[in-house]
């Protein structure tokens, strides 16, 4: 019977098939048997029979013509049903329905509110899914299912095979050695070092653009008004400022990066040139080095650069919109906050903050931060080793993390159960599982480098490459503390002493595992206080559906899928608890997370007193552990007239323009973004939001 | 305890040391000889090993991050330096008035 229809079968013609190479061919079974064994490693014989079936199929199937991606699909079904997984993870295409595609066209994502929808970032999303599922393909098993569980969450899952995850520069390589952006200096034009003022900035805002291409995230400057500080000698205050504008809006207009972003960048300013930074040898324009001078020589234009900063983040942009990009940082020492000039100077910087919210405040006062810490991207630290302090010195400190893995703490809450032991050894395994991700990652990273695949990343830096893996930051990260104190011990984190303490001992627990990685492998494992900009909803989301609404503990609104976990070790937004106990509770974990950590400050008023923000910055530096913050204004941009307001507002003071005129302005997690663009998790977290009051300070 | 008298003016003081810490000696003398002076209040004091993760923890909670650490009735009024005898004596006079306003509203 079987014989006579497979006869009849092979009666049947087999249909032409469209290729990928774009073209229609017959149809032809050795290609099949010789893919198999190329891309999918069989031997030969099994190669045949798997082809041989396909065949039979195709031809059962009486078709005119078939496409090579759907001949593959068959190939996959019959590998799967021989029992060959392996052959067929390797076999597998990637890609995306038609359907999805159109949706991507039409509408654009809102994974990352800092994607435009454009042309570019829709070849980008279409992109990011393909690697997203050539990660979790590539990936071992165990790790994909832990992150599609939602035990762990990989970040910047689409860009895990290509790119290292973010970086600090030092603007004083290029300004020695001039600027190659592509790394190699054959594709695009080589620069020697800048001489003019003007080159020297914009040499500046194209190394970071460069940088962009190689990394997945964000790209800073530490000291960038100290090391310019030189450039700027003889020129006029106007001039100072006219320079530091430009970098400003070609940091916040070069809309190239990552599939139409501008570069997630930041500065670091310093009020005046700090004691650590006296003695450092100057690079000075030309790229010249002289004996004896140092940047002890221009303390008066690292001051005039940075109060040009601060005068251009405090106008705003032609529109009256703030800057979102370059990140303004400001650090605080305890030699600036003194009463004289220095602080007059730092203090003006609570009027941008009170204007716009665009400051991060890095504090170097509290005992246990060190002088030179580089923070970065949405709130990274890297605290310099021997080696780094030479490179500090000889101008090429550079630091970065290679990869953040987060830890979902509710999920091992709700499967212990209220068992503290379970508890515990869920953690530990998490962090193993994080530690194993991480691991892989620096493997493909240093075959990335041998490949040539990250040519900006391997360039030469004073003998070594540019990217050293082995001292970038491996960073493992946690969501929801909070949440799982409400599981695991009965109360938020802001309910009870028990509750805050006990969620010292889960986060101080994973920093020591942390530190035994760094011990067992010889590399640089940080805790941190992940972003979670999506990791926060995507999360709780999952767990919601695993566990049931009667299990878990979110924020947000359960009915409609809104749901977030609080981000890493803070307060609930919506706890209703002064400030002070806020800041307090949230920066007793800051010493511990040396990874990085952040405090938000949710501004309540549309046009808070500088004053009272500088009072409350001191405050927080001073009396308080906290290692990184910023204050966050609302606001609210009217398209019809172009009128600028504080708050959220549903009709434009200026014009009464209803709703749909008005763009919404907030930080997102570590920075600043259009609401319309935020993803259901944040919108729900933007209105539980416990906003302050500054006039009560 | 020491120096009960006036049952109104309380004052409980948690002095958070280290084992390898230079100023936690001369800190604690300070905190003894201070106290010697508070006759009119009742002081509880309670030493804390900030070596052990228990101790390091409860120091977080009062943004002690460096020893000596000295909180009064939950104020935190040294982080890591030896306080003045002056300055130490008028924090916890004024913590035991602050109780005792407390006491007295009750």
């Amino acid at each position: 019977m079987y014989s006579s229809q497979a006869s009849k079968q092979a009666e049947e013609p087999l249909p032409r098939v469209r290729t990928s190479r774009k073209r229609i061919e017959p149809y032809d079974e050795s290609r099949i048997v010789a893919s198999l064994q190329h891309e999918a490693g069989l031997d030969p014989e099994t190669a045949r029979r798997i082809a041989q079936s396909v065949t039979r199929r195709i031809r059962a199937m009486k078709l005119t013509f078939v496409s090579a991606p759907l001949i593959r699909e068959i190939v996959n079904v019959v590998l799967l049903e021989e029992g060959l997984e392996d052959a067929r993870r390797r076999y597998t295409r990637v890609g995306m329905p038609v359907y999805d595609v159109n949706q991507l066209i039409t509408y654009g994502d809102r994974e990352n509110a800092n994607l435009q929808h454009n042309p570019e970032t829709i070849h980008k999303l279409v992109a990011d899914r393909a690697f997203d599922e050539y990660a979790l393909l590539m990936l071992p098993l165990d790790i994909a299912d832990a992150h599609m569980e939602g035990a762990i969450h990989i970040h910047d899952l689409e860009y895990f095979f290509t790119r290292p995850f973010c970086q600090e520069h030092d603007v004083r390589f290029f300004l020695r050695r001039g600027l190659v952006v592509d790394g190699v200096g054959l594709h695009t034009a080589v620069a020697g070092p800048a001489k003019h003022p003007e080159v020297a900035f914009l040499h500046a805002a194209k190394f970071l653009a460069a940088a962009q291409t190689n990394w997945a995230g964000g790209q800073g400057y530490d000291f960038f008004n100290i090391w310019m500080a030189p450039f700027v000698q003889g020129l006029s205050y106007r001039e100072i400022k006219q320079l530091a504008q430009m970098f400003v809006y070609e940091m916040s207009q070069m809309y190239v990066a990552r599939g139409g972003q501008t570069v997630f960048s930041s500065i670091a300013l310093e009020a005046t040139v700090p004691r650590v930074c006296m003695d450092v040898p100057a690079v000075l324009p030309g790229g010249i080095v002289r004996e004896n001078v140092t940047y002890a020589d221009y303390v008066d234009e690292a001051e005039a650069l940075f109060d040009a900063f601060v005068d251009v983040y405090l106008e705003g942009d032609y529109s009256g919109k703030p800057f979102n990009f370059p990140k303004m940082e400001v650090k605080l020492r305890r030699e600036y906050l003194n009463g004289k000039e220095v602080e007059d100077r730092l203090a003006r910087t609570a009027e941008v903050a009170a204007r716009f919210g665009s400051p991060y405040y890095l504090n170097l006062c509290p005992a246990y931060m060190p002088d030179i810490v580089n923070s970065q991207c949405c709130r990274l630290f890297f605290t310099p080793d021997s080696t780094e302090l030479e490179d500090f010195y000889n101008g090429r400190l550079r630091m970065g993390s290679i990869q953040v893995v987060t830890i979902n703490l509710p999920q091992v809450a709700y499967l212990a159960r209220g068992d503290d032991d379970r508890l515990f050894e869920l953690l530990e395994d998490r962090a193993k599982l994080a530690k194993k991700v991480l691991l892989i990652k620096r493997e493909v990273i240093k075959q990335r480098m041998r490949e040539g695949a990250l040519p900006f990343a391997c360039m030469d830096c004073d003998g070594e490459p540019y990217l050293r893996v082995d001292k970038q930051v491996y960073n493992i990260g946690f969501v929801g503390l909070n949440e799982m104190l409400v599981k695991h011990v009965g109360y938020a984190l802001h309910e009870s002493r028990e509750a805050w303490f006990f969620g010292l001992k889960v986060i101080h627990f994973l920093v020591k595992i942390a530190a035994e990685f760094s011990k067992e492998t010889g590399l640089r494992f940080g805790v941190l206080q992940t972003p979670a900009e999506s990791a926060a909803h995507r999360l709780a989301y999952i767990d919601l559906l695993k566990f049931g609404k009667d299990v878990v503990v979110v924020q947000g609104d359960i009915k409609s899928g809104q749901v977030y976990y609080t981000n890493s070790s803070h307060v609930q937004p919506n706890a209703n608890i002064p400030l002070a106990e806020r800041a307090r509770i949230e920066s007793s974990f800051h010493p511990l997370v040396q990874g990085g950590a952040i405090f938000h400050v949710w501004l309540g008023e549309a046009y808070p007193d500088p004053e009272a923000v500088w009072k409350i910055t001191k405050w927080l530096a001073k009396d308080t552990l906290t290692s990184y913050f910023a204050f966050t204004k609302d606001i609210t941009l009217c398209t019809k007239c172009g009128f600028v307001s504080g708050g959220l507002l549903s009709t434009c003071p200026n014009c009464h323009a209803p709703e749909q005129y008005l763009e919404w302005f907030s930080r997102i997690t570590g920075y600043y973004q259009r609401v319309r663009r935020w993803n259901p998790g944040k919108l729900a977290e933007l209105r539980d939001r416990q906003r302050y009051g500054m006039r009560a300070y | 305890m020491c120096g009960i008298t006036n049952p109104q003016q309380r004052v409980s003081i948690t002095f958070f040391e280290k084992e390898f810490c230079p100023q936690c000696g001369p800190a604690k003398q300070v905190l003894l000889d201070v106290i010697k002076q508070l006759d009119a209040i009742s002081v509880e004091v309670e030493f804390v090993n900030a070596d052990t993760e228990e101790g390091m923890l409860r120091a977080l909670m009062h943004m002690i991050d460096a020893t000596p650490g000295i909180v009064v009735n939950g104020l935190t009024i040294v982080r890591g330096e030896v306080p003045t005898p002056g300055m130490l004596l008028e924090a916890i006079k004024r913590a035991a008035l602050l109780q005792s306003a407390e006491y007295q509203r009750q």
